[in-house]
């Protein structure tokens, strides 16, 4: 059986959207239904109603979404839209959910994966596609314990949803269950291994900074001084290169300006690159997920040409997974702050990662985080990157 | 077989580096460093029974540095040191 990917990009009210969304899916595939469809909705498009109007139509077809932060197919991006993304073939799809991702992680994540099988005969490849909510702030927290529960060779890749930069609430589905502070996850078996790719294109402006106070995914001091005192005095520079006084940005444009310049944790001889996703009343700021104290950070920074380049690699990387095996599509998890960076760049971006796999239709959204996890990896939460699931 | 590994032996050094992919080299080391004075464990190339002692006390620890090592525990038991 081929393997087929439909996308579409719709927007309008949610019964426009809606119908707009399943006429390409029918006109793609007839009366058959996808086994797997992913929706990526901005909070104009409330997925409690957009859900139901989408849910009716497929029956039998497992449907994850997330609330976003921008939407994109492979022919640019929209704001105000909701992305679809739908995969046919030769796959076994199995899905769970789960809330109170703050309250207890392992627990949350334990119980979105209770019911998912470990193995499926015939089908030797498994590749988990995982939403969850970021401002739980538990994001490194619940990939690494799905790692541990699934074992070995499980391949995990997703995004973390967004609110349109508002920082605010952030929501993800399982067919009409929708929840903030939930996590979702697709478990798939295939004949063929599905590729993986992942690459930032950040680099260290600031010197190494101790968190010197920190509580879970909140740190409140760095080096004895006040976070975001700390983030505004070392980004000076950078900042008056980009006409940016961070004393004098609004509280909405806060999300962004630290998407901007997110923390590098030092790994070898790369950067982790870890996103303040907001500063509170406290002037502390909150993270994706945890940064222990005594952590030594650096804050990054990266240019347009940087980010193009790094969504390239990270195609190029997804691709080389699946050797000499043509390409169907891509799912693509590229994080809300290159958007940012590249603007009206940001859709060549996505079309060089097209391009990389063989000018392939793909889809995805613009997250506040990023997961690729590879079998034997120790990581798998990321910042400021581009994530690539490339389907044969 | 990692250049840091010999025979069943493996080095402390390698040990925070798998931790470091979560929370940073500078913090893998010094929670690797605590946990080897705290169980008296003396010494950088450690057998793999002293490895998943260390990983077991830095997985006593809350939040993501406990969650990381335990999986690192995990790993390291069934697979020895991952070469990545």
């Amino acid at each position: 059986m081929t393997t087929k990917i439909t996308t579409a990009l719709a927007s309008g009210s949610s019964e426009e959207a809606a119908k707009k969304l399943v006429d390409a899916v029918r006109a793609d595939l007839g009366d058959k239904n996808p086994v797997l469809m992913m929706l990526f909705a901005s909070t104009t498009q409330p997925l409690e109603e957009l859900m139901p109007k989408i849910t009716s139509h497929f029956s039998d077809t497992v449907i994850l979404a997330a609330s976003s932060a921008g939407e994109f197919v492979e022919s640019g991006d929209k704001k105000d839209s909701v992305a679809l993304w739908a995969l046919s073939g030769d796959f076994k799809v199995f899905a769970g959910m789960a809330t109170g991702l703050k309250e207890n992680v392992e627990e949350a994540v334990a119980n979105s994966l209770s019911h998912l099988p470990h193995e499926v005969e015939g089908y030797p490849y498994r590749t988990g596609i995982m939403l969850l909510d970021p401002l739980s702030g538990s994001g490194e927290e619940a990939v690494l314990i799905t790692a541990a529960m699934f074992g070995g060779d499980l391949r995990l890749a997703g995004g973390a949803s967004g609110d349109d930069l508002l920082m605010k609430k952030t929501y993800v589905a399982y067919n009409n269950s929708v929840h903030s502070d939930g996590v979702v996850i697709a478990l798939l078996f295939s004949k063929q291994p599905v590729g993986v790719g992942v690459s930032h294109g950040h680099k260290a402006l600031s010197d190494p900074l101790r968190i010197t106070r920190s509580s879970q995914n909140i740190v409140y001091e760095i080096e004895g001084q006040v976070a975001w005192d700390v983030w505004k005095d070392r980004t000076q520079k950078a900042t008056a290169l980009q006409n940016i006084d961070p004393d004098k940005l609004e509280e909405k444009e806060i999300g962004a300006f630290l998407l901007r310049y997110e923390a590098g944790l030092a790994s070898g001889q790369e950067y982790k690159i870890r996103a303040p996703l907001a500063c509170n009343n406290d002037k502390s700021l909150t993270f994706a997920c945890g940064i222990p104290e005594g952590s030594v950070i650096r804050i990054t920074e990266s240019n347009s040409d940087d980010q193009i380049c790094s969504a390239k690699e990270a195609a190029r990387k997804a691709h080389a997974q699946l050797g000499d095996i043509p390409v169907a599509g891509a799912l693509v998890f590229d994080c809300v702050c290159r958007k940012l960076i590249l603007d009206e760049d940001f859709k060549k971006a996505i079309q060089a990662i097209s391009c990389e796999l063989g000018n392939v239709p793909l889809a995805g959204f613009e997250t506040y985080g990023e997961i690729a996890l590879d079998a034997g990896d120790m990581s798998g939460f990321h910042n400021t990157t581009t994530v690539v699931l490339a389907f044969s | 077989m990692s250049s840091l590994t010999t025979n069943t032996k493996i080095h402390s050094s390698k040990i925070a580096e798998l931790l470091s992919k979560s929370i940073g080299q500078e913090k893998a080391n010094e929670v690797v460093l605590q946990a080897s004075k705290d169980l008296n464990i003396k010494g950088d190339s450690l057998e793999k029974e002293e490895a998943l002692q260390i990983l077991e006390k830095i997985g006593e620890s809350p939040g993501l540095v406990g969650i990381v090592a335990r999986l690192a525990k995990v790993r390291v038991r069934l697979e020895g040191i991952p070469q990545r």
